[in-house]
């Protein structure tokens, strides 16, 4: 009975299948073609190559936005980490009635369209404050985006946090700073990590809360904008490549610190 | 969890909350405040004149080219969900029949591409679909086509297309919650009552994960009506969605005609939130359930 009840019918395997062919298949295509020789997507394919990747190095506005990117990234990455462990710790331990939500709110920046959120912070910024659009404004905004994020991974390691191992400390004479620094921090460590890095790999994809508050200034999804809007170029698939690669990489580590124990 | 002694610091923990807090209201509710409040005042250049008007909502509902961009623009976003639900349910179905090792493999796989560049997501597309794409590649390749075909880019069904593709892994995750907490014996019982499967499907399945897909409309319509990078670069000048506008009032500095068009944008995300909150209920996929 229970077999019968678990059989995937052929329709279902092959619909299944077939979703993950249209999932993947963009994305592996995108690499397929960093390799090949012909410029266009020419295909059969007729040779493999690395000139795009070489070719990217020598990309002095690229440089220039691979600059920006990291340094946006670098800036972001220990303010929404800290504020976001903050608030994961408080939505976790305050024993406040109506953190459900105050959840749902500071979530809200990761589901309204960051364009949106950019044009909002654009006219704070430029016709009510006055200030000039820069790296720095830009950076507000990636903090902004990139915070709930960085609260999602620490509050899934403090989930599985045994709250007993804080009152042993306390009953053998830790007071609650000593026990939070000594105890919890250190255990807590693995998630406050992946949330730096998810951070890190969220702000380097930004786009659309960029694309308002950062001016003249570039960053690398602002440069492959700007490639891909001018048509079709080898390099972008490069560059797409190795995005992507990084990206994965880095939240494969971040996914392996946030498995419980 | 209701532990409350003096090791456990309740009541500082709470202070833990106010730098997130203040962050979310000086760069996010503020600005949307702002937002709200440059939509109906006049706005010359770069300086606010604090006179009121409702000069901008009027420009924007006058002009008939925006209401039929607005409105093709839900149109777009009901169909994208449409296929998405069509092509997730089954799918989700089939996600949780998987057994459980295997499920959980498959399971990253679906919230993978989620996590790499969405810019280059929808940019993967161009050179699938564009002139010199593969499409046209293979069609010319075996002499099936002479010239490379053009209307498979910049036009409303690529900008369909495109959107399904991205947003079957928000359905097809919460559809497969829907389904993972639905009794199975539930569906047995049916069968061996004697329903056939169309009859389990639409007066047991169905019912049973209606707010999952009330769930995966709010996920997918809403942040359709968002959507600025897919139409722009599959869509053309012909894909063009309200963003698009809404992004050429700002880069025109018609800041508050550009504001007025986020907030008719904003009012009818919140009512078609507020209208399946209760159906979709909401607070599960956000884990509280008090």
């Amino acid at each position: 009975m229970a077999a019968s009840r678990n059989r995937i019918s052929p329709v279902l395997w092959l619909h299944g299948c077939g979703v993950y062919i249209f999932l993947y298949l963009p994305i592996a295509l995108l690499i397929f073609f960093s390799f090949n020789k012909s410029p266009l997507g020419s295909f059969p394919i007729t040779g493999y190559t690395l000139d795009w990747y070489k070719e990217l190095f020598g990309e002095y506005f690229l440089v220039q936005a691979f600059r920006n990117s990291i340094f946006i990234a670098a800036i972001t990455v220990p303010i929404a980490t800290t504020i976001g462990t903050l608030c994961a710790f408080g939505l976790a331990r305050s024993g406040l009635r109506i953190t459900g939500l105050f959840s749902i709110f500071i979530l809200m920046p990761m589901v309204v369209p960051g364009i949106l959120l950019g044009a909002a912070l654009l006219i704070v910024f430029v016709p009510v404050l006055g200030f000039k659009l820069s790296i720095w404004t830009a950076i507000a905004g990636h903090v902004v985006v990139t915070t709930p994020y960085a609260v999602l991974a620490v509050a899934t390691r403090l989930y599985g946090y045994d709250r007993r191992l804080d009152a042993a400390a306390a009953d053998l004479g830790a007071r609650p700073l000593q026990t939070f620094i000594h105890v919890s921090l250190p255990l807590i460590m693995p998630g406050i990590v992946a949330a730096a890095l998810i951070v890190f790999t969220v702000s380097l994809d930004t786009f659309g809360v960029t694309f308002f508050t950062i001016g003249s200034q570039s960053t690398l999804p602002m440069y492959i904008w700007a490639q891909v809007e001018n048509g079709v170029t080898p390099s972008v698939n490069a560059l797409g490549t190795l995005l992507i690669v990084f990206t994965i990489a880095v939240l494969g580590v971040a996914n392996m610190l946030l498995r419980r124990r | 969890m209701k532990i409350r002694s003096t090791w456990t610091l309740a009541p500082t923990w709470t202070l833990a909350l106010f730098p997130l807090a203040t962050l979310d209201l000086v760069f996010f509710v503020l600005p949307m405040l702002i937002m709200a409040v440059a939509s109906v005042l006049v706005i010359q250049e770069f300086h606010v004149v604090f006179e009121f008007t409702a000069a901008n909502y009027l420009f924007f509902f006058k002009n008939p080219l925006y209401a039929t961009i607005l409105a093709k623009t839900a149109l777009l976003a009901t169909v994208v969900t449409a296929c998405c639900l069509v092509i997730s349910y089954p799918f989700a179905f089939f996600l949780t029949k998987l057994p459980k090792r295997v499920r959980n493999i498959m399971l990253v796989l679906v919230i993978l591409p989620f996590w790499t560049s969405y810019l280059l997501r929808v940019y993967a597309w161009v050179t699938i679909l564009g002139e010199h794409g593969l499409v046209n590649r293979v069609l010319m390749g075996v002499g099936a086509i002479d010239e490379p075909l053009r209307i498979l880019l910049y036009n409303n069904y690529a900008v369909v297309l495109v959107s399904v593709y991205l947003y079957i892994p928000y359905c097809a995750l919460v559809l497969y919650t829907s389904l993972e907490r639905l009794n199975p014996s539930l569906l047995t019982a049916a069968m061996d009552l004697g329903a056939p499967p169309w009859r389990v499907f639409v007066h047991v399945m169905l019912p049973l994960t209606l707010p999952g897909i009330f769930t995966s409309f709010i996920f997918v319509f809403v942040p359709m009506l968002g959507e600025y990078v897919t139409p722009t670069l599959v869509g053309g000048a012909r894909g063009m969605l309200i963003v698009n506008v809404v992004v050429s009032q700002f880069q025109a500095l018609r800041f508050g005609i550009g504001a007025a068009m986020v907030f008719v944008i904003a009012g009818l995300t919140l009512g078609i939130i507020l209208v399946l909150r209760r159906l979709a209920k909401l607070e599960e996929i956000f884990g509280g359930r008090q």
